[in-house]
């Protein structure tokens, strides 16, 4: 079943590169079409392992993270109707996936034992938040290239690929509220998971907590800088990118320091 | 049953004869049933669009339908003989099939690739359906040839970029804004081009237009003209603010809108980004502008050069699109053939059945002693001899047709045997189906 659903996340991802690389019409039916099977096989497979006891190990989150970022894809797509965000998303849901499959127990089951309802909480709302922000940073990607084609006044074929910049500056503001909403979410139930084990909030080892909250500033900044308006378009874009490359070392030293 | 398709276009023939030659859209059943008084013509059409006057005929002779085409145009259009033979361009069968799929897919467009095109075959053939004139013969070119049309659209992006000044202006208005829907445009100045713009703006959705003119009558004048609101020149500062698109077209000498008063608009608009088009020469707007977060200024040439990038751009795909055509035609041509064949075939057994038919009844009462039994063993015998005789031949002409040999045709065949399997006798050709 697994080699069945990382077939049809291969044909998914494939089609979608295709599309978003030539800008053709034809072919979405079989890209989304694919992509359903795929998802509906994911979600049967994680609802079974999830019903026969808390699943394990770092696949099980890997490929809880590439389900999530579906998701988010299939929820975007049905209310853009554009694929270009499948360009990015579906690929890295692959990989995700496709790396879960192929070594199953590469840190061994257990290195993260996720136990109790405020860690296994605190750990999904971290996967829903960690997925919006890659999304976060390929449409603000697009956002930057879109922008930079019209700004160019010799604007190449991409201009036909990729979304206006209204949708994109929609969809980074959208996608920016649920990740901020999740990380916040997140770091509560950690911090409140730290105080019921350790008794008190941030009693875990700095080197673990602080990139964390840098990074939960930095999102905040950025959604403030958005609502007041003062930061616009390209530069929130560009910080966004930025953003994302800094949360994944935070979660790098975030897991250093739990291993 | 052979197509003949006799006409002019773009190509070879100037407008001051296409305009002659034109039957204008209202009357064009009457035309045709002129077209049916000439004898020879079983099928008729006529496409007549500004480009191009075509009639697309199916004909049993060449030469006589040829000729009555010929005679159609020189006793109905104001045109003389050497005038019509000069232009008049004929292609019979697999020419006349591939110029069909050409013209519907607006590969022989002026503006390749342009949408009207289609419309206007898919209206021609409807009113020649409609009126009794297409009958099997077209109606199964054209429906073919709608199908290819719609391939070509949605297998290459031929028709999906921009090629005039006013359509680049709404295609980069729509990757700035997604919708026109809710966005505001204002016109500065009264200049043809900017009144284009606008005009195409507001039709593919704008929802306000308003129109400043230091002349407030101008102003006014336009924007009754074009369903906008008028505006005096001194409440730009405020317009500005409002406006998502400003179209620039006035006949100053000097910049009208320069660096400081965009920022200062863009401020109060706060992110919404301003499409700035300026369409007048000189320039109306300041260079720089462009340099502001939100402003995307293009002047004239930056318009004309997106849309002569994007006529390349369409004649590049149009190389793409004439290989899926040329498959088309092939395909089309071989399943035509072979369902001529077939029609023969059935022909020539119908004729054989009923000849040997006759016979038997014409042995039968010559030689009554033969009984039940003697007729039943005639009636085999006959068969037997029939379809033996038939099998040979009808293998060798399969071969031959699937091989495309030249030299024996199904038409010579259907000579030989004096067969005519094609005709109005059969079921009326149902309309081709447009939703697949």
């Amino acid at each position: 079943m697994v080699a069945i659903l990382i077939a049809c996340y291969l044909v998914a991802a494939l089609t979608h590169l295709y599309l978003l690389c030539t800008g053709r019409s034809t072919g979405v039916v079989y890209g989304i079409g694919a992509l359903l099977v795929g998802f509906a096989l994911h979600t049967l497979m994680l609802g079974v392992s999830f019903a026969s006891g808390t699943p394990e190990g770092w696949s099980a989150w890997l490929s809880g993270m590439a389900w999530i970022i579906i998701l988010m894809y299939l929820i975007v797509f049905a209310r853009y109707r554009d694929i270009a965000l499948g360009g990015f998303a579906v690929p890295a849901a692959f990989i995700l996936e496709g790396y879960a499959a192929a070594f199953p127990g590469v840190w061994g089951a257990g290195s993260i034992a996720v136990q109790g309802y405020l860690l296994k909480g605190h750990a999904v709302l971290a996967l829903l938040s960690w997925a919006a922000f890659f999304l976060l940073f390929a449409s603000a990607l697009m956002y930057l290239v879109q922008s930079q084609q019209l700004k160019s006044r010799r604007p190449s074929a991409w201009l036909h690929r990729l979304p206006s910049l209204d949708i994109l500056d929609d969809l980074n503001h959208k996608i920016l509220y649920f990740g901020f909403a999740f990380l916040t979410a997140s770091l509560l139930l950690g911090s409140m998971w730290a105080k019921s084990r350790h008794g008190a909030y941030w009693s875990l080892d700095p080197v673990r907590t602080w990139p964390l909250i840098l990074i939960w500033g930095a999102y905040g900044l950025l959604l403030i800088c958005r609502l007041t308006r003062s930061w616009k378009g390209k530069r929130s874009a560009v910080f966004s990118m930025v953003a994302f490359f800094a949360a994944l070392l935070a979660l790098v030293v975030h897991f250093q320091g739990a291993g | 049953m052979s197509i003949i398709l006799a006409g002019v276009s773009h190509h070879n023939t100037p407008l001051s004869i296409r305009e002659r030659l034109y039957f204008p859209e209202g009357d064009m059943g009457k035309w045709l049933d002129r077209l049916a008084d000439y004898r020879g013509l079983d099928e008729r059409l006529i496409l007549s669009t500004c480009n191009r006057v075509e009639v697309y005929t199916a004909a049993e002779d060449y030469e006589q339908g040829l000729d009555a085409i010929q005679r159609f145009f020189l006793e109905s259009r104001d045109i003389g003989a050497d005038e019509l033979n000069a232009h008049l361009y004929v292609h019979r069968e697999d020419e006349a099939t591939r110029h069909l799929f050409t013209v519907a897919s607006s590969l022989d467009s002026m503006v390749v690739g342009e949408p009207q095109i289609l419309g206007q075959v898919k209206e021609a053939y409807r009113v020649a359906q409609s009126s009794g004139h297409a009958g099997k013969a077209l109606t199964n070119l054209f429906s073919r040839a709608f199908r290819v049309a719609k391939k070509i659209r949605e297998q290459t992006p031929i028709g999906e970029s921009p090629v005039s000044v006013s359509s680049v202006a709404v295609d980069l208005a729509r990757r700035i804004f997604g919708s026109l829907s809710g966005k505001n445009v204002l016109l500065l100045g009264a200049g043809e081009m900017g009144e284009a713009a606008a005009r195409h703006l507001k039709t593919s959705g704008a929802d306000t237009l308003h129109v400043a003119n230091r002349t407030f009558a101008r102003a006014q004048e336009l924007a009754s003209k074009l369903g906008g609101l008028a505006l005096s020149f001194d409440k730009l500062e405020q317009a500005l603010i409002d406006a998502d698109v400003v179209i620039a077209s006035t006949a100053s000498q000097g910049f009208v809108l320069d660096k400081p008063t965009v920022a200062a608009a863009l401020e109060q608009r706060r992110d919404a980004p301003v499409f700035l088009i300026d369409i007048a020469v000189p320039r109306n707007i300041a260079p720089d502008v462009n340099d502001l977060e939100d402003a995307y200024l293009y002047d004239v040439d930056d318009l004309q050069s997106v849309a002569a990038d994007n006529l390349r751009g369409r004649e590049e795909i149009a190389r793409d699109a004439r290989v899926i055509l040329e498959t088309e035609v092939e395909t089309y041509l071989a399943r035509q053939q072979a369902e001529e064949l077939r029609h023969t075939f059935a022909a020539i057994r119908f004729f054989a059945e009923s000849m040997r038919q006759e016979e038997v009844e014409k042995t039968v009462q010559r030689l009554p002693e033969l009984g039940d039994g003697g007729r039943e063993a005639l009636d085999a015998m006959t068969k037997a001899l029939v379809n033996k005789l038939l099998h040979h031949p009808f293998a060798v002409l399969r071969q031959m047709s699937e091989k495309d040999v030249e030299g024996i045709s199904v038409e010579s065949v259907q000579k030989l045997f004096g067969v005519e399997p094609e005709g109005d006798q059969g079921p009326p050709a149902p309309p081709p189906d447009e939703s697949d």
